[in-house]
Protein backbone atom coordinates (compact mmCIF):
# COMPACT_ATOMS: atom_id res chain seq x y z
CA UNK A 1 0.00 0.00 0.00
CA UNK A 2 2.73 2.53 1.00
CA UNK A 3 3.79 2.56 -2.96
CA UNK A 4 0.72 2.51 -4.34
CA UNK A 5 0.28 6.04 -1.83
CA UNK A 6 3.84 6.61 -3.19
CA UNK A 7 2.79 6.52 -6.60
CA UNK A 8 -0.22 8.59 -6.13
CA UNK A 9 1.16 11.18 -4.41
CA UNK A 10 4.30 11.48 -6.82
CA UNK A 11 1.29 11.78 -9.53
CA UNK A 12 -0.28 14.41 -8.50
CA UNK A 13 3.17 16.39 -7.25
CA UNK A 14 3.99 16.31 -11.42
CA UNK A 15 0.68 17.02 -12.06
CA UNK A 16 0.87 20.39 -9.89
CA UNK A 17 4.26 21.35 -10.74
CA UNK A 18 6.75 20.86 -13.24
CA UNK A 19 9.94 21.16 -11.41
CA UNK A 20 8.96 17.28 -10.12
CA UNK A 21 8.75 16.17 -13.61
CA UNK A 22 12.91 15.84 -13.60
CA UNK A 23 13.17 13.98 -10.16
CA UNK A 24 12.95 10.41 -9.70
CA UNK A 25 9.69 8.63 -7.76
CA UNK A 26 11.41 8.64 -4.31
CA UNK A 27 9.79 8.15 -0.80
CA UNK A 28 12.47 11.21 0.03
CA UNK A 29 11.03 13.61 -1.98
CA UNK A 30 10.46 16.61 -0.49
CA UNK A 31 6.76 18.31 -0.52
CA UNK A 32 6.25 21.28 1.22
CA UNK A 33 8.42 22.97 4.16
CA UNK A 34 12.18 22.82 4.19
CA UNK A 35 13.47 22.01 0.93
CA UNK A 36 10.15 21.27 -0.63
CA UNK A 37 8.86 23.06 -4.14
CA UNK A 38 5.11 23.49 -3.49
CA UNK A 39 4.31 26.93 -1.83
CA UNK A 40 0.89 26.96 0.06
CA UNK A 41 -1.24 27.85 -2.49
CA UNK A 42 0.23 24.27 -4.08
CA UNK A 43 -0.43 22.74 -1.03
CA UNK A 44 -4.01 23.59 -0.95
CA UNK A 45 -4.25 22.18 -4.51
CA UNK A 46 -2.54 19.04 -3.82
CA UNK A 47 -4.67 18.11 -0.69
CA UNK A 48 -7.53 18.47 -2.52
CA UNK A 49 -6.38 16.56 -5.38
CA UNK A 50 -5.25 13.72 -3.28
CA UNK A 51 -8.30 13.84 -1.15
CA UNK A 52 -10.06 13.24 -4.41
CA UNK A 53 -7.20 10.76 -5.49
CA UNK A 54 -7.54 8.65 -2.35
CA UNK A 55 -11.64 8.28 -2.64
CA UNK A 56 -11.22 7.37 -6.23
CA UNK A 57 -8.88 4.60 -5.15
CA UNK A 58 -10.06 3.47 -1.70
CA UNK A 59 -13.55 4.64 -1.72
CA UNK A 60 -13.02 6.55 1.58
CA UNK A 61 -12.85 10.21 2.18
CA UNK A 62 -10.19 11.13 4.24
CA UNK A 63 -9.40 14.79 5.32
CA UNK A 64 -5.89 16.11 4.85
CA UNK A 65 -6.12 18.71 7.51
CA UNK A 66 -3.23 18.55 10.02
CA UNK A 67 -2.72 20.62 13.27
CA UNK A 68 0.77 20.60 12.34
CA UNK A 69 0.39 21.04 8.56
CA UNK A 70 2.94 24.03 8.97
CA UNK A 71 4.99 22.71 11.23
CA UNK A 72 8.91 22.28 9.84
CA UNK A 73 9.96 19.27 11.94
CA UNK A 74 6.56 16.90 12.15
CA UNK A 75 4.48 18.04 9.33
CA UNK A 76 2.80 15.80 7.21
CA UNK A 77 3.41 17.19 4.33
CA UNK A 78 6.91 17.48 4.20
CA UNK A 79 7.80 14.19 2.02
CA UNK A 80 6.86 11.66 0.03
CA UNK A 81 7.10 9.22 2.32
CA UNK A 82 5.39 11.17 5.70
CA UNK A 83 2.76 11.91 3.37
CA UNK A 84 2.30 8.78 2.85
CA UNK A 85 2.53 7.25 6.22
CA UNK A 86 -0.03 9.86 7.45
CA UNK A 87 -2.71 8.57 4.50
CA UNK A 88 -2.00 5.14 5.80
CA UNK A 89 -2.70 6.57 9.11
CA UNK A 90 -6.20 7.64 8.22
CA UNK A 91 -7.00 4.79 6.12
CA UNK A 92 -6.25 2.28 8.93
CA UNK A 93 -8.14 4.78 11.16
CA UNK A 94 -11.69 4.13 9.36
CA UNK A 95 -11.23 0.62 8.65
CA UNK A 96 -11.08 0.14 12.43
CA UNK A 97 -14.34 1.90 12.98
CA UNK B 1 -22.11 31.55 -13.76
CA UNK B 2 -23.96 30.58 -10.92
CA UNK B 3 -25.56 27.35 -11.31
CA UNK B 4 -24.90 24.88 -8.32
CA UNK B 5 -25.99 26.23 -5.10
CA UNK B 6 -25.30 24.59 -2.19
CA UNK B 7 -27.35 25.70 0.64
CA UNK B 8 -27.81 24.32 4.70
CA UNK B 9 -30.48 24.20 6.72
CA UNK B 10 -33.38 24.32 4.53
CA UNK B 11 -36.45 22.57 5.74
CA UNK B 12 -37.43 25.69 6.61
CA UNK B 13 -37.44 29.28 7.54
CA UNK B 14 -34.98 31.67 5.48
CA UNK B 15 -33.23 28.48 4.39
CA UNK B 16 -35.88 26.88 2.57
CA UNK B 17 -36.92 30.15 1.04
CA UNK B 18 -33.86 30.71 -0.79
CA UNK B 19 -34.13 27.42 -1.92
CA UNK B 20 -37.37 27.85 -3.60
CA UNK B 21 -36.26 31.46 -5.04
CA UNK B 22 -33.65 30.40 -7.00
CA UNK B 23 -34.76 26.98 -7.88
CA UNK B 24 -37.22 29.41 -9.60
CA UNK B 25 -34.76 31.00 -11.08
CA UNK B 26 -33.44 27.60 -12.77
CA UNK B 27 -30.52 27.15 -10.89
CA UNK B 28 -29.80 23.91 -9.17
CA UNK B 29 -30.18 23.81 -5.56
CA UNK B 30 -28.43 21.07 -2.82
CA UNK B 31 -29.89 21.40 0.10
CA UNK B 32 -29.29 20.40 3.68
CA UNK B 33 -30.95 20.05 7.18
CA UNK B 34 -30.94 17.09 10.23
CA UNK B 35 -34.32 16.74 9.30
CA UNK B 36 -36.54 15.21 5.60
CA UNK B 37 -36.45 17.74 2.79
CA UNK B 38 -39.50 19.79 2.26
CA UNK B 39 -39.22 20.43 -1.26
CA UNK B 40 -40.23 18.70 -4.37
CA UNK B 41 -38.56 19.70 -7.39
CA UNK B 42 -36.49 18.19 -9.69
CA UNK B 43 -33.60 20.27 -9.13
CA UNK B 44 -33.75 20.35 -5.67
CA UNK B 45 -31.42 17.47 -3.49
CA UNK B 46 -31.93 17.69 0.04
CA UNK B 47 -29.04 15.40 2.61
CA UNK B 48 -30.53 15.08 6.40
CA UNK B 49 -27.55 15.36 7.50
CA UNK B 50 -25.82 18.20 11.03
CA UNK B 51 -23.50 20.52 9.71
CA UNK B 52 -21.40 20.17 12.32
CA UNK B 53 -20.87 16.42 11.43
CA UNK B 54 -17.45 16.36 9.55
CA UNK B 55 -17.84 13.02 7.96
CA UNK B 56 -21.31 13.72 6.93
CA UNK B 57 -21.12 16.94 5.47
CA UNK B 58 -17.11 15.83 3.61
CA UNK B 59 -19.13 12.70 1.85
CA UNK B 60 -21.97 14.91 0.57
CA UNK B 61 -19.28 17.20 -0.96
CA UNK B 62 -17.83 14.22 -2.63
CA UNK B 63 -21.29 13.26 -4.12
CA UNK B 64 -21.59 16.72 -5.54
CA UNK B 65 -18.57 16.77 -7.11
CA UNK B 66 -19.50 13.67 -8.76
CA UNK B 67 -22.72 14.33 -9.58
CA UNK B 68 -22.36 18.06 -10.57
CA UNK B 69 -18.51 18.54 -10.69
CA UNK B 70 -19.10 22.22 -9.02
CA UNK B 71 -20.06 24.29 -6.40
CA UNK B 72 -21.03 27.66 -7.16
CA UNK B 73 -22.43 29.38 -4.32
CA UNK B 74 -22.19 28.24 -0.51
CA UNK B 75 -25.00 29.85 1.81
CA UNK B 76 -23.99 29.23 5.27
CA UNK B 77 -27.38 29.30 6.58
CA UNK B 78 -28.09 26.41 9.05
CA UNK B 79 -28.30 27.79 12.41
CA UNK B 80 -29.93 27.90 16.15
CA UNK B 81 -30.52 30.13 18.57
CA UNK B 82 -31.44 30.19 22.43
CA UNK B 83 -32.46 33.30 24.83
CA UNK B 84 -31.20 32.83 28.45
CA UNK B 85 -28.82 34.70 30.86
CA UNK B 86 -25.61 34.04 30.93
CA UNK B 87 -26.32 32.40 35.08
CA UNK B 88 -28.70 30.44 33.79
CA UNK B 89 -26.69 28.39 30.55
CA UNK B 90 -26.15 25.09 30.74
CA UNK B 91 -22.57 24.16 28.81
CA UNK B 92 -24.43 21.61 26.67
CA UNK B 93 -26.52 24.32 25.29
CA UNK B 94 -23.28 26.54 24.75
CA UNK B 95 -21.83 23.34 22.89
CA UNK B 96 -24.89 22.66 20.86
CA UNK B 97 -25.02 26.32 19.77
CA UNK B 98 -21.44 26.71 18.74
CA UNK B 99 -21.29 23.68 17.23
CA UNK B 100 -24.15 23.67 14.84
CA UNK B 101 -23.39 27.72 13.92
CA UNK B 102 -19.75 28.01 14.02
CA UNK B 103 -18.32 24.78 13.45
CA UNK B 104 -21.18 23.63 11.03
CA UNK B 105 -20.22 26.95 9.00
CA UNK B 106 -16.48 25.96 9.25
CA UNK B 107 -16.90 22.75 7.90
CA UNK B 108 -18.97 23.48 4.89
CA UNK B 109 -16.88 26.40 4.05
CA UNK B 110 -13.53 24.28 4.14
CA UNK B 111 -15.26 21.63 2.27
CA UNK B 112 -17.29 23.51 -0.18
CA UNK B 113 -14.03 25.70 -0.59
CA UNK B 114 -12.04 22.41 -1.83
CA UNK B 115 -14.20 21.97 -4.76
CA UNK B 116 -14.32 25.78 -5.65
CA UNK B 117 -10.92 25.93 -5.74
CA UNK B 118 -10.62 23.42 -8.17
CA UNK B 119 -12.96 26.08 -10.72
CA UNK B 120 -11.42 29.11 -9.27
CA UNK B 121 -14.83 30.83 -8.52
CA UNK B 122 -16.84 30.37 -5.85
CA UNK B 123 -19.28 32.85 -3.33
CA UNK B 124 -19.69 31.73 -0.22
CA UNK B 125 -22.02 33.91 2.69
CA UNK B 126 -22.46 33.11 5.68
CA UNK B 127 -25.07 34.34 8.11
CA UNK B 128 -24.39 36.53 10.86
CA UNK B 129 -27.05 38.92 13.17
CA UNK B 130 -27.34 42.05 14.93
CA UNK B 131 -27.40 40.59 17.89
CA UNK B 132 -23.57 40.97 17.45
CA UNK B 133 -22.89 44.54 17.27
CA UNK B 134 -26.62 45.69 19.63
CA UNK B 135 -24.56 43.59 22.41
CA UNK B 136 -28.16 41.81 22.97
CA UNK B 137 -28.41 40.79 26.66
CA UNK B 138 -30.42 37.15 26.59
CA UNK B 139 -28.48 36.55 23.62
CA UNK B 140 -24.72 36.05 24.84
CA UNK B 141 -23.60 32.81 23.40
CA UNK B 142 -25.96 33.08 20.38
CA UNK B 143 -24.69 36.25 19.19
CA UNK B 144 -20.88 35.23 20.11
CA UNK B 145 -21.30 32.36 17.96
CA UNK B 146 -22.28 35.05 15.19
CA UNK B 147 -19.20 36.94 16.31
CA UNK B 148 -16.91 33.92 15.91
CA UNK B 149 -18.91 33.64 11.98
CA UNK B 150 -17.85 37.54 11.08
CA UNK B 151 -14.29 36.93 12.40
CA UNK B 152 -13.90 33.76 10.06
CA UNK B 153 -15.27 35.34 7.49
CA UNK B 154 -12.89 38.14 7.46
CA UNK B 155 -9.79 35.69 7.40
CA UNK B 156 -11.55 33.07 5.02
CA UNK B 157 -11.68 35.92 2.55
CA UNK B 158 -8.03 36.64 2.86
CA UNK B 159 -7.41 32.69 2.30
CA UNK B 160 -9.98 31.66 -0.48
CA UNK B 161 -9.51 35.54 -2.46
CA UNK B 162 -6.39 33.85 -4.12
CA UNK B 163 -8.71 30.86 -5.80
CA UNK B 164 -11.38 33.57 -6.89
CA UNK B 165 -13.48 32.68 -3.78
CA UNK B 166 -15.53 35.62 -2.33
CA UNK B 167 -16.92 35.18 1.51
CA UNK B 168 -19.24 38.01 3.17
CA UNK B 169 -21.74 37.78 5.67
CA UNK B 170 -25.32 38.85 5.59
CA UNK B 171 -26.35 40.26 9.27
CA UNK B 172 -30.32 40.49 9.35
CA UNK B 173 -32.77 41.49 12.29
CA UNK B 174 -35.22 39.71 13.56
CA UNK B 175 -37.63 38.06 10.57
CA UNK B 176 -40.46 35.98 11.45
CA UNK B 177 -39.46 32.41 11.69
CA UNK B 178 -39.25 29.62 14.05
CA UNK B 179 -36.21 30.65 14.71
CA UNK B 180 -37.88 33.94 17.17
CA UNK B 181 -40.91 32.76 17.79
CA UNK B 182 -40.33 31.92 21.70
CA UNK B 183 -39.00 35.51 22.42
CA UNK B 184 -41.81 38.02 23.83
CA UNK B 185 -43.36 40.34 21.81
CA UNK B 186 -42.84 42.84 24.17
CA UNK B 187 -38.89 42.28 24.04
CA UNK B 188 -39.05 41.84 20.18
CA UNK B 189 -40.54 45.55 19.82
CA UNK B 190 -38.10 47.34 22.27
CA UNK B 191 -35.49 44.92 20.35
CA UNK B 192 -36.49 46.91 16.84
CA UNK B 193 -36.43 50.43 18.47
CA UNK B 194 -32.62 50.02 18.36
CA UNK B 195 -32.33 49.75 14.52
CA UNK B 196 -32.46 52.88 12.48
CA UNK B 197 -35.47 51.72 10.77
CA UNK B 198 -37.55 49.82 13.07
CA UNK B 199 -39.39 46.80 11.41
CA UNK B 200 -38.79 43.26 11.53
CA UNK B 201 -36.68 42.38 8.50
CA UNK B 202 -38.20 39.61 6.04
CA UNK B 203 -37.10 36.96 3.26
CA UNK B 204 -36.67 39.47 1.32
CA UNK B 205 -34.39 42.39 2.76
CA UNK B 206 -32.01 38.93 3.02
CA UNK B 207 -32.14 37.72 -0.44
CA UNK B 208 -31.08 41.54 -1.63
CA UNK B 209 -27.99 41.18 -0.09
CA UNK B 210 -27.34 37.45 -0.75
CA UNK B 211 -28.26 38.64 -4.37
CA UNK B 212 -25.56 41.52 -4.15
CA UNK B 213 -23.17 39.04 -2.58
CA UNK B 214 -22.92 36.94 -5.49
CA UNK B 215 -23.63 38.94 -8.60
CA UNK B 216 -20.74 38.67 -11.19
CA UNK B 217 -19.81 42.45 -10.45
CA UNK B 218 -19.24 41.81 -6.41
CA UNK B 219 -15.68 39.94 -7.60
CA UNK B 220 -14.42 43.04 -5.55
CA UNK B 221 -16.48 43.03 -2.51
CA UNK B 222 -15.29 39.79 0.26
CA UNK B 223 -14.88 40.39 3.99
CA UNK B 224 -17.66 42.27 4.64
CA UNK B 225 -20.26 41.59 7.09
CA UNK B 226 -23.84 43.50 5.73
CA UNK B 227 -26.14 44.27 8.86
CA UNK B 228 -29.66 45.32 7.74
CA UNK B 229 -32.05 47.61 9.39
CA UNK B 230 -29.22 50.35 9.91
CA UNK B 231 -27.66 48.44 12.49
CA UNK B 232 -23.77 49.54 12.15
CA UNK B 233 -21.15 47.23 13.88
N1 LIG C 1 -35.05 34.68 12.00
C1 LIG C 1 -34.31 35.64 12.49
O1 LIG C 1 -34.80 36.54 13.18
C2 LIG C 1 -32.84 35.69 12.24
C3 LIG C 1 -32.15 36.87 12.55
C4 LIG C 1 -30.77 36.91 12.33
C5 LIG C 1 -30.11 35.80 11.79
N2 LIG C 1 -30.82 34.68 11.49
C6 LIG C 1 -30.08 33.53 10.97
O2 LIG C 1 -30.67 33.05 9.79
C7 LIG C 1 -30.45 31.65 9.68
C8 LIG C 1 -31.74 30.92 9.38
O3 LIG C 1 -32.62 31.15 10.47
P1 LIG C 1 -34.19 30.88 10.40
O4 LIG C 1 -34.83 32.06 11.02
O5 LIG C 1 -34.60 30.47 9.05
O6 LIG C 1 -34.30 29.67 11.45
P2 LIG C 1 -35.31 28.41 11.48
O7 LIG C 1 -36.62 28.79 10.89
O8 LIG C 1 -35.26 27.93 12.89
O9 LIG C 1 -34.59 27.36 10.52
C9 LIG C 1 -33.33 26.82 10.80
C10 LIG C 1 -32.96 25.84 9.71
O10 LIG C 1 -31.67 25.29 10.01
C11 LIG C 1 -31.75 23.87 10.05
N3 LIG C 1 -30.77 23.40 11.06
C12 LIG C 1 -30.72 23.71 12.38
N4 LIG C 1 -29.69 23.09 12.98
C13 LIG C 1 -29.04 22.39 12.01
C14 LIG C 1 -27.91 21.54 11.99
N5 LIG C 1 -27.18 21.30 13.10
N6 LIG C 1 -27.53 20.97 10.82
C15 LIG C 1 -28.24 21.21 9.68
N7 LIG C 1 -29.32 21.99 9.64
C16 LIG C 1 -29.73 22.58 10.79
C17 LIG C 1 -33.20 23.56 10.37
O11 LIG C 1 -33.64 22.31 9.86
P3 LIG C 1 -33.59 20.93 10.73
O12 LIG C 1 -34.35 21.21 12.00
O13 LIG C 1 -34.20 19.93 9.83
O14 LIG C 1 -32.13 20.66 10.99
C18 LIG C 1 -33.93 24.68 9.62
O15 LIG C 1 -34.12 24.33 8.26
C19 LIG C 1 -29.76 31.22 10.98
O16 LIG C 1 -28.37 31.13 10.79
C20 LIG C 1 -30.08 32.35 11.92
O17 LIG C 1 -29.14 32.48 12.94
C21 LIG C 1 -32.16 34.60 11.70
Amino acid sequence: MKKQLGKMIFDQLVDIKDDYLDLKEEQTIPIYGMDGKLDSLELVNLIVNLEEAVYANFGINVTLADEKAFSQKSSPFLTVHSLSEYIKTLLAAVSDE
Amino acid sequence: MNNIFLISGTRKGIGRELCLHFLSKGATVIGCSRGEGSIQNENYCHYSLDVSDETAVTAMVREIAEKFGRIDVLINNAGIASMNHILLTPVSSVKKIISTNFIGTFIMTREAAKLMTKNKYGRIVNMATVATPLRLMGEAIYASSKAAIVNFTEIASKELAEFNITVNAVGPTPVKTDLIKNVPKAKMESLLQLQAIHRYGTFKDILNCIEFFIAPGSDFITGQTLYLGGVNP
